[in-house]
């Protein structure tokens, strides 16, 4: 866990900067009393966000629809696993058919 | 560390602009969580951004620019992309799969998957199914009745229309997959393949075949037998004709599925010499043709 303080200083951020995602729901900390925390996901997120607006100079408007498809990829990643995981608990022959299946759509 | 220019793919010395566009290109396309899919995305971003990081520097860059410096610089502390925890369990604060698909009627992906999870599920029409069938020419004009498989097993009877054509598709209506939640069983869709035949051609719902016929029988005229698509009939030949002469058989084209009028057969002639000209055919050509010149060509 980091407060907003922590992280400004650790990722060379301004204040409004980091306000202003936090307040757009692109960085979703915790609110506890003692103020928002940070953790892995999000410093993690938040270090993904300052490259794609400083490095890949993705201005904010399109950073709101570059994070949202992103977070539409990885929610079909997610829900491909799942998936991925009910298959794997059906019986052989099923499985079997459907690796054939899905085989036969590769090309 | 490899010279950072040559990591980002420029030439010693290069500007501080163009290091930049370099840059932005490859996190483009290397950026581990911009193509979560590509394990080797990492270890390539991670030396362009420390190759970055290096000449950003712009001491850094100016001093390795006059080779006062080598490369090597403190390594990186190990990085935790995002897309680690997004393709992990935390990442649902982020981008809870139910939270993109449930919203959109007929996408709710996940209760399509688990059977209405906490939501009634739409009725369904099940899948069509697809198949192809070949039939002969004859079978195909006429009409028949064909038994197929199906990939799931299932036989069906399928009923072939007279004057069905190559490239048709039947729909058996409800004799597909079936449906879910109450909706109706999909259909079977069979692609009707046609051979084509030896003698007969088709065109719309006409039938074109070419007859051989004698030089007794073109000249003279005569009776003959044609086959037709429904065997054979009797021909008259009128005196005088030729290769190339045309001749109609009147409502023995392709029958129409559902009443209406039939098409015609066209009979082409096709004037055959006899295998080996005898000496009194040649002896009388010759003997005709000094009388009797013709052109045939302009």
């Amino acid at each position: 866990m980091a407060t907003f303080d922590e992280i400004i200083r650790r990722y060379r951020l301004d204040s409004v900067e980091l306000t202003t995602w936090v307040e757009r729901r692109w960085v979703r900390p915790k609110e506890t009393k003692a103020g928002l925390q940070f953790d892995d996901v999000d410093r993690a997120r938040i270090e993904l966000i300052r490259e794609l607006h400083r490095d890949l100079m993705v201005d904010d408007d399109s950073l709101d629809l570059v994070l949202s498809l992103l977070d539409q990829l990885y929610a079909t990643r997610q829900m491909l696993r799942t998936v991925e995981e009910a298959i794997e608990q059906l019986p052989e022959p099923l499985r079997a058919e459907i690796h054939q299946r899905l085989k036969s759509r590769d090309n | 560390m490899r010279d950072p220019y040559q990591v980002l793919g420029l030439k010693k010395g290069a500007k501080t602009e163009e290091v930049k566009k370099a840059y932005r290109k490859l996190a483009r396309d290397l950026h581990p969580d911009l193509h979560p899919g590509d394990a080797k995305a990492e270890n390539r971003f991670k030396d362009v951004s420390a190759a970055y990081d290096f000449l950003s520097d712009t001491d850094k860059k100016a001093r390795y620019d006059r080779g006062e410096i080598d490369a090597s610089g403190a390594p990186r502390g190990e990085r935790t992309y995002y897309r680690t925890y997004a393709d992990g369990d935390s990442g649902t604060r982020y981008h809870d799969p139910r939270e993109f698909f449930r919203d959109f009627e007929g996408m709710d992906v996940f209760s399509d998957i688990f059977g209405g999870r906490g939501r009634k599920r739409a009725p369904a029409r099940g899948i069509d199914s697809r198949a192809t069938l070949e039939l002969d020419f004859i079978d195909a004009v006429n009409g028949t009745t064909r038994e197929i498989a199906l990939s799931s097993g299932k036989r069906l009877k399928v009923n072939i229309p007279p004057g069905s054509n190559d490239g048709q598709v039947l729909r058996l209506k409800g004799q597909g997959m079936p449906g879910s939640g109450g909706g109706g069983a999909g259909d079977v869709l069979i692609e009707l393949k046609v051979r084509p035949h030896p003698q007969f051609e088709r065109k719309g719902n006409d039938i074109y075949a070419e007859v051989p016929v004698t030089l007794p029988e073109a000249l003279l005229g005569g009776r003959i037998e044609v086959p037709t698509v429904d065997g054979r009939v009797q021909l008259n030949i009128p005196e005088g004709s030729n290769t190339g002469s045309r001749l109609r058989l009147r409502g023995k084209g392709v029958p129409r599925a559902v009443g209406g009028a039939r098409g015609d057969q066209y009979v082409t002639l096709k004037v055959v010499l006899p295998d080996k000209p005898d000496s009194d055919l040649k002896e009388f050509v010759k003997n005709w043709s000094t009388r009797h010149s013709y052109r045939v060509r302009s």
